[in-house]
């Protein structure tokens, strides 16, 4: 069975001037080095459904054990990007792609990788909160289930684990052989979050997490990936700008399947090279 | 609103304001030179028409914040904040001039040493600061940047000026309470020299996200 294996956390680095991309070249981002890269999209990575490509030329870096922000206007391809990451896009019929991406070093399409174990270490977390129709246990010890381990010591430490992880423990400890569907939205939201930490991922992708919860939840769940990221690199995919510079530390913009800009979150919204950065971030388009 | 109606609106509450502390600081040069208390008095007054309009300022900047401003939006309104600061200052140094050409004026029989020349330090420092709102109108960062090293020029003057009065009072004792009103006078003038600097550091600010205050 193939493994992936993460880098070592390490201080970011002074950030170069972003170029603007265009078919002929990427936007290839030079801040994050080698030591501290976990997810890289390389190679002009291109990726196509039937004979439409829906992303050109990317070149790509995502920081280990920080929260790296996907942004853009409806159709830029942030989400088919982010589902590239666990290949949950496999399921579409017609894919294909250029170039590659890999994961601490690993390229995830390599033939001897076992899908189920990619998305294990790339755990998923969805815009509609999804729980299964089980108990709250259940939900959370699923996958463990699935791949056989049934031993309940192993699985009650799962359920703790990961509900307290997820800032969820003290609210449904008492209630575990409960349905999960009797949980409020927020709290659906991170059994969710609890169930993807259950597999001890390296990432969790995040595809418009709080879009379908009001602003106190959103606020629980926002604060619960500052606290997930000292353990966890987190790419989020978010239609909020306000959220991306409250959760990020790197932000992506993307139009039009490519990507325009990428940087420190903070001077990306502060001080964007690229004009459409500064039209999309100011709301003036998208 | 919107964030760029609010942008718009508070430059033009701004440049309001830059125009009355503008005002202020060359009609109290001409309070000096003609010892005018009539003159004097009104700039005193106007002052409180810069405050109010330094608070209007602060709370459009808020309402647009709440808005969640971005990019060159989110540097305009703050810095659109630390700029009305800045021109409500101009309109103390104002008034705080007139006051003490008020208290000079109750001698009518002394004479101002350098009445002249700090009147013409007085209109430069006017120049610059009507010259660091033309580059925020103009969102021009170069002419901001040529403007910081004139404030070199007022702050010599400054420097000389005070020396003068300083050999002055040891001359004359007697006049040293006199001395010192005209010495808070061209103090104040080089403030006004300073806030105007200010601002060109601010437009600076907006227009290329560079902070450059505390460069050499």
């Amino acid at each position: 069975m193939t493994t992936l294996m993460s880098e070592p956390e390490t201080q970011e680095t002074s950030k170069p001037q972003p170029a603007d991309q265009t078919a002929a070249e990427s936007t290839e981002d030079k801040a994050v080095n080698d030591s501290e890269t976990l997810i890289e999209v390389k190679d002009n990575f291109g990726f196509n459904y039937g004979s439409t490509q829906v992303l050109f030329d990317l070149n790509l870096r995502i920081p280990n054990r920080k929260v790296t922000a996907l942004i853009g206007p409806s159709g830029c391809g942030k989400s088919t990007l982010l589902r590239c990451f666990n290949r949950m896009n496999d399921l579409i019929d017609g894919i294909s792609h250029t170039g590659d991406i890999t994961i601490g070093g690993q390229s995830i399409f390599d033939p001897a990788l076992e899908i189920i174990s990619l998305r294990k270490k790339v755990g998923m977390v969805f815009q509609k909160y999804n729980p299964f129709p089980k108990t709250i246990y259940e939900n959370v010890v699923f996958s463990l289930r699935v791949s056989g381990r049934n031993n309940k010591a192993l699985l009650d430490e799962t359920v703790e684990r990961s509900l307290r992880r997820s800032a969820l423990w003290d609210e449904v400890k008492d209630r575990l052989h409960e349905s999960a569907l009797g949980l409020s939205g927020g709290q659906m939201q991170r059994l969710c979050i609890a169930r993807a930490i259950a597999n001890e991922p390296e990432v969790i992708l995040m595809d418009e997490p709080c879009s379908a919860l009001d602003p106190i939840a959103t606020g629980k769940i926002e604060e619960l990936i500052d606290e997930l990221k000292t353990d966890y690199t987190i790419v989020i995919v978010t239609h909020n700008m306000q959220q991306a510079t409250r959760v990020s530390d790197r932000t992506a913009f993307f139009y039009l399947g490519k990507l325009i800009e990428y940087g420190e979150t903070t001077k990306l919204f502060t001080n964007p090279q690229e004009k459409r950065t500064e039209d999309y971030v100011s709301g003036r388009f998208g | 609103m919107q964030v760029d109606q609010g942008v718009d609106l508070i430059k033009g509450k701004l440049l309001a304001m830059a125009s009355l502390a503008e005002d202020m600081v060359e009609r109290s040069v001409h309070a000096l030179l003609e010892g005018d208390d009539e003159v004097a008095r009104q700039v005193r007054a106007d002052d409180d028409k810069l405050d109010a309009m330094e608070q209007e300022v602060d709370e459009l900047a808020m309402e647009i914040l709440t808005m969640g401003p971005m990019a060159t939006d989110l540097r305009a309104v703050t810095i659109g904040m630390k700029i009305s600061n800045d021109l409500e200052r101009v309109g103390d140094e104002a008034s705080t001039i007139c006051k003490r050409i008020i208290n000079i004026n109750k001698h009518a029989d002394w004479k101002v040493p350098l009445r002249e020349e700090i009147a013409a330090m007085g209109e430069k420092a006017c120049l610059l600061l009507r010259e660091s709102m033309d580059a925020y109108v103009e969102h021009d960062s170069e002419k901001a940047r040529q403007l910081i090293p004139q404030d070199e020029d007022v702050d010599v003057l400054n420097k000389m000026y005070q020396k003068q009065l300083i050999q002055s009072m040891m001359d004359k004792p007697q006049d040293i309470p006199m001395l010192m009103q005209v010495g808070v006078i061209v103090k104040r003038i080089e403030r006004v020299g300073d806030h105007a600097i200010n601002i060109a550091e601010d437009v600076v600010f907006i227009e290329e996200a560079a902070d450059i205050r505390h460069d050499n």
